[in-house]
């Protein structure tokens, strides 16, 4: 197998990992894709006084699966809507980052 | 700074959070909004230029003590009010009640002088609004004991 998945294999992977409850349905507007949902603690601020504590959300999703996605639309990770602050390529770009809002 | 956090805790509105004086620990997004007072920069002056052939300062030096007032506020999603609005309320209250403050009953020359604000934004899971208000105290004290206030 190459070191590069293609889109075949991200479609089966992120299917297997669905139907493991290992992925999320993400919506937006009519159309539902699979995605890897992440929750990290992220330190911000915090020049003099320590830092604040807050979390990134992110979701990876197969490029081009949403149509209409940018940053400052809604959609829906696991049943919960979310705004979306950043879209990134994610690793060699058949993949995307999309940063989340609660 | 012991005056100022008293003059920022009494008769707060409701919504300014109670002032904390040098926060070393980190708050989380349900913490906010915070309000910290914390020391900046302390300048100290003689009170007159020395003598020719003289060293010493003098017996009474002039010092102007940066305090920075930190507003640390979220943005709640779906909220009307923006991020950079979010600290309004809390930093309307600091100038306010520290104008009111005067000298502190005479633990300073004059009221605090409000030098100017730093914002900062951060969108993560909630947009974050922090303002760094800068007030300058003027104080003045012996040379060679700042407590000991003239």
């Amino acid at each position: 197998m190459s070191g590069i998945f293609g889109e075949t294999d991200i479609s089966a992977m992120l299917t297997d990992l669905l139907a493991a409850d290992g992925a999320v349905e993400v919506t937006l507007g009519s159309t539902t894709v699979t995605g890897l949902f992440d929750r990290d603690a992220v330190e911000i601020f915090g020049v003099d006084m320590a830092t604040t504590i807050s979390e990134e959300l992110v979701v990876h999703v197969k490029a081009g699966g949403l149509p209409g996605l940018v940053s400052g639309v809604d959609v829906t990770v696991d049943g919960a809507v979310h705004r979306v602050t950043k879209v990134l390529p994610y690793g060699d770009g058949a993949m995307l980052r999309i940063a989340l809002a609660r | 700074m012991l005056a100022m956090v008293a003059a920022l805790t009494a008769g707060r509105p409701v919504g300014v959070p109670a002032p904390v004086r040098t926060r070393l620990e980190s708050p989380n997004a349900d913490q906010l909004p915070a309000l910290t007072v914390y020391q900046g920069r302390e300048i100290v002056s003689p009170m007159h230029e020395p003598r020719d052939g003289r060293k010493t300062r003098g017996v009474v030096v002039r010092r102007a003590l940066d305090v920075n007032v930190e507003v640390l506020a979220i943005a709640e999603a779906g909220a009307a009010t923006p991020a950079d609005a979010a600290a309004d309320p809390t930093m309307a209250w600091v100038v306010k009640s520290l104008a009111a403050a005067g000298t502190f009953s005479g633990l300073a020359h004059d009221a605090p002088d409000e030098v100017g604000t730093v914002f900062a934004y951060e969108a993560k899971e909630v947009s974050f609004v922090r303002a760094i208000m800068t007030f300058r105290i003027e104080f003045s004290t012996l040379t060679v004991d700042a407590e000991a206030l003239k």
